[in-house]
């Protein structure tokens, strides 16, 4: 699996946030993307899931162009930033609910899911009772349980405590391993230190090698 | 069934309240006024017992006759009576206003608390959102199914009669004549023209939701809507179409009388009108609905006004 983007220019009313990016990720490796706050980011994740459209510019998953179309990415898991579930189901209802859409995956899969982002013992808590990192902890379920071919992850570990963060960290090392492609975007450089194949960062609108990602 | 009274609870308090009371004044105050002669010959028993009355013409009168029978009525005169002097005919304004707090709820959840893109990444644009925005015309047969239910009401006090010269003699003003001789036919045609105006409703709270993404103010906000529709309707008709072209066409464009049948002849005028209006609505909707990431901006911000 190649995601290939080209040109990619978006634009918010007076505002350039993303000015010409050029990049290919190749699956099979975690790619971490560095921004300060506004950077673009979360803007560049939704276009390339599809939820936002680009001004210009092609996101090409293996040359298909989902976002023309209005269609969204096949075998793509997506965390992205305030991650929001109905508030008056549990967490494993929640994500039940999500899965019936597509329909690829049981409740088994749902557990072993809940398992890896250690919310066994919350899951039949409402949505509305969890704390912050539990509810980023179910958003990251969400992004994995379906077996995606590409895993996008919004600030993956906001509010994670060390333990859960270190079992996902070894289950996306796993993934990748699996031919996956991760991509992971963070303003906090130690998040993903020792995680990413690639360090990237995002300033003024484009994409380039980290600095200090060659040391 | 817990989950199916916790989702729909809203639906069920109206349903019951709707038939409690039509029931409540069906086999009430309309049976005791209209149909029973109880108390006006409980009356005269008072009246003619004393000495100085019973000589009276009218105590004669009665002492001949016997005590008067029970009046019978026809089916459609009862459900007229329904319509227009029980509780229930509040419902010709406020319809619209329950429609939209029933139909947008669940919609209005999805949108609320950005559940969207959750299912965004997982199923097209178009299939959500027609998924979702079809979701609240499931509530299209409340309302009939409501009146259905008093309409059975009504056959079982008018006996299954359905001559109707009382009817027509007493009180043309209510229905004329062409609908009262459809006879029990009425009822369909009658279904019909409600579920064209809750459609309608229904569309003006999927506009609302579009306007501002909270459930509350967005029922508020179609209930405005309906009466923005319900004035332009008195100004197109009166000034307009009256005072301009002379086409006396007013009472086709009343939307608050849903229940007024008296002075619409022309059926199909009536329908054609709100049919109309139905493929304007849907128009709109479309255009409000159809880009998919304004869509998704509108759901990230709660209170956002359209953009
Ligand atoms: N829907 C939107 N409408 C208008 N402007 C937007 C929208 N989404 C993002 N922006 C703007 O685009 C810029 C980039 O936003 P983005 O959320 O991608 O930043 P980020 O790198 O994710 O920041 P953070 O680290 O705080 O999450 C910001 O200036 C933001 O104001
Ligand atoms: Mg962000």
């Amino acid at each position: 699996m190649i995601l290939k983007i080209n040109g990619l220019v978006k634009n918010f009313k007076n505002e350039s946030v993303l000015n010409d990016i050029n990049y290919e990720f190749v699956s099979g490796n975690i790619y971490g993307i560095l921004g300060r706050n506004g950077s673009g980011k979360s803007v560049l994740l939704k276009i390339i899931s599809g939820l936002y459209k680009q001004d210009q510019g092609k996101v090409l998953f293996d040359e298909i162009n989902y976002n023309d179309s209005n269609d969204f990415p096949k075998d793509v898991g997506i965390s992205i930033e305030d991650p929001s579930f109905l508030n008056d189901l549990t967490g494993f209802d929640n994500l039940e609910l999500l899965a019936s859409i597509q329909n690829k995956i049981g409740k088994d899969d749902i557990n072993k899911i809940l398992d890896i982002v250690n919310l066994t013992e919350e899951k039949d808590k409402k949505y509305k009772k969890y704390s912050l990192g539990m509810k980023q902890k179910l958003s990251l379920a969400q992004a994995f349980m379906e077996n995606p071919k590409v895993i996008l992850l919004d600030e993956p570990f906001n509010g994670i405590d060390r333990i859960s963060v270190d079992k996902i960290k070894n289950y996306l090392i796993n993934l990748k391993k699996k031919d996956v492609l991760i991509i992971i975007t963070t303003h906090i450089k130690d998040d993903i230190a020792g995680l990413c194949d690639v360090l990237l960062e995002l300033e003024d609108g484009k994409i380039k090698n980290y600095e200090g990602s060659k040391e | 069934m817990k989950k199916f009274l916790k989702n729909n609870y809203l639906v069920i308090i109206i349903f019951i309240i709707c038939i409690f009371l039509g029931y409540f004044y069906l086999f009430g105050e309309f049976k005791s006024t209209y149909l029973n002669s109880d108390d006006i010959n409980n009356a005269f028993e008072m009246m003619c017992q004393s000495d100085e009355m019973k000589t009276s013409k009218e105590c004669q009168d009665y002492f001949i006759n016997g005590p008067y029978e029970d009046a019978e009525r026809d089916v459609l005169f009862i459900f007229y009576y329904l319509l227009d002097s029980s509780p229930l005919r509040i419902l010709s304004f406020t319809m619209s206003f329950l429609i939209s707090l029933v139909s947008l709820k669940k919609i209005s959840t999805i949108f609320n608390n950005g559940q969207t893109k959750l299912y965004l990444t997982r199923e097209k644009y178009s299939v959500f959102i027609k998924k979702t925005l079809l979701n609240s015309l499931k509530y299209i047969f409340l309302f009939p199914i409501i009146f259905i239910i008093l309409y059975l009401g009504c056959l079982w006090l008018g006996k299954g009669n359905f001559d109707v010269s009382y009817l027509i003699d007493s009180s043309a003003s209510m229905i004329p004549y062409q609908y009262a001789s459809l006879g029990p036919w009425f009822i369909v045609l009658f279904t019909y023209s409600l579920i064209i105006n809750v459609i309608i409703y229904i569309l003006l709270g999927l506009i609302s939701l579009r306007i501002v993404n909270n459930y509350y103010v967005s029922i508020i906000i179609s209930y405005i809507l309906f009466l923005v529709m319900a004035i332009s309707g008195e100004i197109f008709g009166e000034l307009i179409f009256y005072e301009c072209f002379n086409i006396d066409i007013h009472n086709y464009l009343n939307f608050i009388g849903i229940f007024e049948f008296s002075d619409i002849p022309n059926y199909y005028l009536y329908t054609g009108i709100r049919i109309l209006i139905i493929f304007i609505l849907t128009g709109i909707i479309y255009l409000l609905y159809r880009n998919k990431e304004k869509l998704i901006n509108y759901t990230e911000k709660k209170w956002e006004i359209l953009k």
